[in-house]
């Protein structure tokens, strides 16, 4: 009985060497293919400041109709909203 | 189990996971990265909060003005009063006057990072075509697009970051001659411009968008 444990003991550690082989490489060739999707992923989501007024849905979404879709929801038109807050310190100031 | 094979385990199954896990988690931080309405919120109470800190600092000011010429025995003390206050006050509505012209800022770099991002976005599509069976057939004209609305992007940067001094100096630069009507004109005219030219930019990427 000895002998025999003694004799499968060693093929354990080889098969987890190259299963562990065998994953590193898919793992590899995974991160090669997406390497494109993620710095553009982190070049997108790198500069962004806060701010106080919603622009609409973004998302990072390579596909045209969605960059379409986000693009044409885009809300530009609330970029002056408190500007008249402006002309009253201005008012104030002068007081 | 030995020690090895279960150590051996746990590295295949960490290893297994892994592919699986970071798109999970790149997923995971995609739906935060997206301001909710809550935030947007936060941002303009803070920005609140701010203006009214520094008002209130003017009502203390007025109301230790008052105060101090009260205590004052003299003509001179009173005068040296009025115009520390009066020095104090100025700076404190200018300070309010910069922490609105920084909310702009804000508001104004990240319309033009949204608008750089979709940039990003539409170049990645069109490199991403150009390999496959299917390239764009307009793409040049769109790459042209892009550049031109990259260019307008950092030109409007710049007049971003120079807002708050030009405000400041519209305000500062104020005499007898300078009514408020004609400062705020000015502060409005410099708001406008850059406002017309994120809307300029964003007319651009429409246009390339319609041509993929």
């Amino acid at each position: 009985m000895d002998n025999l444990s003694t004799e499968k003991e060693p093929k354990g550690p080889i098969l987890g060497i190259i299963v562990i082989i065998l994953l590193l490489i898919v793992g590899g060739v995974y991160i090669f293919l997406n390497q494109k999707n993620a710095s553009l992923s982190g070049e997108m989501t790198a500069t962004t400041p806060p701010s106080d007024i919603d622009l609409g849905p973004e998302s990072t979404s390579t596909e045209a109709t969605a960059v379409k879709q986000e693009i044409n929801a885009t809300n530009l038109n609330n970029l002056d909203a408190g500007v008249n807050d402006i002309q009253t310190e201005l008012n104030t100031s002068a007081q | 189990m030995t020690t090895k094979q279960l150590f051996t385990g746990l590295v295949t199954t960490s290893l297994v996971l892994t592919p699986v896990m970071v798109p999970v988690l790149a997923l995971a931080e995609d739906n935060n990265s997206s301001t909710t309405p809550s935030s947007f919120q936060q941002i303009r109470e803070e920005y609140r909060q701010k203006v009214e800190e520094i008002r209130s600092n003017i009502k203390d000011t007025k109301e230790d003005r008052h105060d101090d010429l009260k205590n004052a025995t003299n003509t001179d003390d009173r005068l040296k009063i009025r115009d520390e206050a009066r020095l104090k006050i100025r700076d404190l509505r200018e300070q309010r006057i910069g922490a609105l012209a920084d909310k702009f800022v804000a508001r104004f770099t990240a319309a033009l990072a949204r608008e750089s991002r979709f940039i990003t976005r539409i170049q990645f599509i069109l490199d991403q075509r150009a390999t496959s069976s299917n390239p764009v057939t307009n793409a040049s004209q769109i790459e042209t697009k892009l550049g031109e609305a990259k260019t307008m992007i950092d030109s409007t940067q710049v007049l971003v970051n120079n807002l708050p001094n030009q405000i400041s100096l519209i305000v500062a630069s104020s005499t007898a001659s300078t009514t408020v009507p004609a400062q705020f004109k000015a502060v409005h005219e410099a708001v406008s411009t850059i406002i017309q030219d994120i809307k300029d930019i964003h007319v651009k990427l429409v246009e390339a968008i319609k041509l993929i």
